[in-house]
């Protein structure tokens, strides 16, 4: 741990229902650093997001946030309220029952910050809302901007783009690179597209029966794959 | 904290009648005492009232309810709601409605079993009626419109339709048949002998707690059988919100329309607006500076029991529900409707039994809002279990990690999804508790009865047209108060246009 790290997960062993979902999971997390996390379905790549934010707590293993202890072995030490994550979730879980301007309003008191995130997600014409009365589109930014209002250090987007249309898409993983380098944020995110692959990540994780079968650059996976299904999951 | 705090409230409303359960199964064991002949009969007569009423509760919500739900008719919503009333009155009332205007050989009639399932039927069919309803309508547009592809409708209602609604028909049959066989107002005032009149009789007579006890064994094991057969079809109900349908099946023929109108009128003439006239009629004679005098105290308290057994109750499982764990939560619930399908009149003998120890409780109306809160927490427990299943977790865990504090989080993003859970549970809970006769009769503190149980004392030795007026204000008061409880709580349009937004 001599090296600075944002995330570390050291051993991580997390079962459901009897099932094993992870089997002993290790990757950091260095600065700056863009993570993206593949695998098939049900292979445990939202588990791990939530063991990071402290909404699971994993039977075996550590978690170091900023090389500080935040979970040990069945144990939350730092709650999640006390993590400063954001996190998007796959279905968004936005409230429904608050307005857009209340969704920020509720998580942070700022209110030159909260003003400046709704002009920066086109969302100020839309404060008066709730999210029944928006798009697709204007969830998603919502769901985005409300992470963003609490200043996290790390953000965990859980297949962030899965519900947009390819043309969304392509807009929102630019604006999430310019607010990744205006905020200095790290990002993990979960993902099936190979465009956000190629278009977001510094690095790739490939999660695969528990375990993070391969990790590195795009260009290094693709270039030495340590099993068949690197490449698929790569390619598809 | 609170994890212990729930465990003693919940242990505290359903243990005290169950233990009492198992005192009068051994005091059955160890009595040379055997059931009479007469208890026997009553006991038949009871369940023959409870079947021949549950029969005919059928016979009106089935059709009404497939009806309503599928015959495009303007205003069958409102219909819909009306044919609640019923649950708004006492069902007394409504034999004491129809005695006054029945000529003497039908009078005859009505002071008979005959009269006891026409009452029951009238008052108890919204039980059957609305779940019923509820499921014809939220039937999955696709599946229907899928099968219509293949069938005719009449197929595809008895291929696809009919298989959805067949939990809420028998959980609903299920309530009807209990409440049938739990209710003793209408029995005693139509003078047809039922289990629950009789151990009333004898306990309020004798006092002999024992005897009460051993008499009400077989009332409990009726429960129990309720329990077991209920819970299957109990537990499968959804709860289905959705208030109208435009696609699926449909019958838009006028002859069907022409039908569906003739039957609601017929059964509204029926249930609701005839006996509300007769009553109305009967009580403008009515002394009625003597009748607001008699009535003040037992309607304070009434109101009083009611928002206090339904308010602390329900707050109280909505306080508990992010806190239970799910194995945890079926155990309560079992037990929750296991003392539900207790009859009152036994759940009332095991309450007096075990807390006969303490004066402090006994004498006091807490007796009364234990047997309430025993009798009627099964209701708050279900209906908010359903809302935090439908609630999603994830928008407690984007709360969560914004580090607001945890009430803050409970009032501002818990709540308000679950305030039209929280008010249907709580006026549901208040009607039936207000409305519970059998369970008041024999808890009340001296000195305390509550508007149900006074309505039936005074009637004896009042004017019938007393009766009638009492009968009509406790029926606006409750209206009043789930009229007060729903402006509270009633589902709201969340975007204010006005509000405190830049």
């Amino acid at each position: 741990m001599k090296e600075e790290t944002v995330v570390t997960l050291k051993g991580i062993k997390k079962a459901f229902s009897r099932e094993q979902v992870l089997c002993g999971v290790n990757f950091s997390v260095f600065p700056g650093e863009t993570v993206a996390i593949i695998g098939l379905s049900g292979a445990g790549k939202s588990t791990i997001l939530r063991i990071i934010a402290g909404l699971e707590v994993p039977e075996e293993g550590e978690v170091y946030l900023y090389r500080r202890l935040a979970t040990s072995a069945s144990r939350l030490i730092l709650p999640p309220w006390e993590r400063k994550i954001g996190f998007i979730f796959q279905n968004l879980a936005l409230w429904e029952h608050l307005t857009v301007y209340e969704h920020l309003k509720f998580v942070t008191s700022e209110e030159e910050h909260l003003v400046r995130l709704l002009h920066l997600f086109e969302l100020w014409d839309l404060r008066k809302k709730v999210p029944a009365k928006l798009s697709g589109g204007q969830r998603q930014r919502l769901a985005i901007a409300r992470a963003l209002a609490q200043r996290p250090a790390l953000l965990l987007l859980d297949e962030p783009f899965s519900n947009l249309d390819p043309i969304r898409k392509k807009k929102f993983r630019r604006e999430l690179l310019r607010i990744k380098e205006e905020e200095n944020l790290n990002l993990i995110y979960v993902t099936h597209d190979p465009n956000d692959l190629r278009l977001l990540a510094d690095r790739i994780l490939v999660l695969h029966e528990g375990i993070i079968l391969q990790g590195g650059r795009l260009s290094e996976l693709l270039a030495q794959p340590v099993h068949p299904i690197v490449k698929e999951l790569l390619t598809l | 904290m609170t994890k212990i705090a729930l465990r003693a409230y919940l242990a505290l409303i359903f243990f005290p009648p169950l233990l009492a359960l198992l005192a009068a199964f051994g005091a059955h064991l160890f009595s040379a005492k055997g059931l009479d002949f007469f208890f026997v009969k009553s006991l038949l007569n009871t369940l023959f009232l409870a079947f021949a009423s549950s029969f005919l509760c059928l016979l009106i919500s089935f059709p009404l309810a497939l009806l309503l739900a599928k015959v495009p008719l303007p205003g069958a919503k409102l219909g819909a709601v009306i044919l609640t009333a019923p649950l708004l009155f006492l069902p007394y009332q409504t034999a004491l409605a129809w005695s006054f205007i029945l000529p003497e050989p039908l009078l005859g009639l009505l002071f008979s079993p005959v009269g006891v399932v026409f009452v029951f039927t009238l008052s108890f069919f919204p039980l059957l009626f609305w779940p019923l309803y509820l499921a014809f309508l939220s039937i999955p547009a696709e599946a229907e419109e899928s099968a219509l592809l293949l069938y005719p409708p009449g197929k595809v209602l008895w291929k696809i339709t009919l298989p959805y609604v067949k939990p809420y028909l028998l959980g609903g049959l299920g309530l009807c048949l209990f409440f049938c066989f739990a209710e003793i107002g209408v029995p005693v005032y139509l003078g047809v002998p039922v289990i629950g009149s009789e151990i009333l009789t004898r306990f309020a007579a004798f006092y002999d707690i024992a005897g009460a006890l051993r008499s009400s064994l077989p009332l409990a094991l009726l429960g129990l059988l309720f329990f077991l057969a209920e819970r299957p079809f109990l537990s499968r109900w959804e709860f289905p919100v959705r208030w109208e349908t435009t696609r699926g099946l449909k019958f838009s023929s006028p002859y069907l329309l022409i039908l569906t109108v003739s039957f609601l009128v017929f059964i509204l003439f029926l249930a609701v607006f005839f006996p509300l006239f007769l009553l109305f009629h009967k009580a403008l004679s009515a002394d009625w500076q003597k009748v607001l005098l008699q009535v003040r105290g037992p309607l304070w308290r009434s109101l009083l029991y009611g928002l206090v057994a339904s308010l602390g109750s329900v707050f109280l499982i909505f306080w508990a529900q992010p806190f239970l764990a799910s194995r945890e939560k079926g155990l309560w619930e079992a037990l929750g409707l296991l003392v539900f399908f207790l009859p009152p009149v036994a759940l009332a003998v095991g309450l007096i039994f075990f807390w006969g120890h303490f004066p402090l409780v006994y004498a006091s109306p807490l007796l009364l809002l234990l047997g309430l809160w025993g009798r009627f927490t099964f209701l708050p427990q279900r209906l908010l279990a359903e809302a935090w299943r439908r609630f999603d977790k994830k928008c407690l865990e984007a709360a969560y990690l914004t580090g607001r504090p945890f009430f803050t989080i409970l009032l501002k993003i818990v709540f308000p999804p679950f305030r039209p859970w929280i008010g249907l549970a709580i006026v549901l809970f208040f009607i039936f508790a207000v409305n519970e006769m059998a369970l008041s009769s024999l808890l009340y503190p001296p000195g305390g009865a509550p508007l149900a149980v006074a309505i039936y004392t005074l009637s004896v030795n009042t004017p019938l047209s007393f009766a009638a007026a009492l009968c009509l204000l406790n029926t606006l008061m409750i209206l009043l108060t789930i009229s007060v409880l729903f402006f509270f709580f009633r589902p709201r349009s969340y975007e204010r246009r006005n509000s405190r937004h830049p």
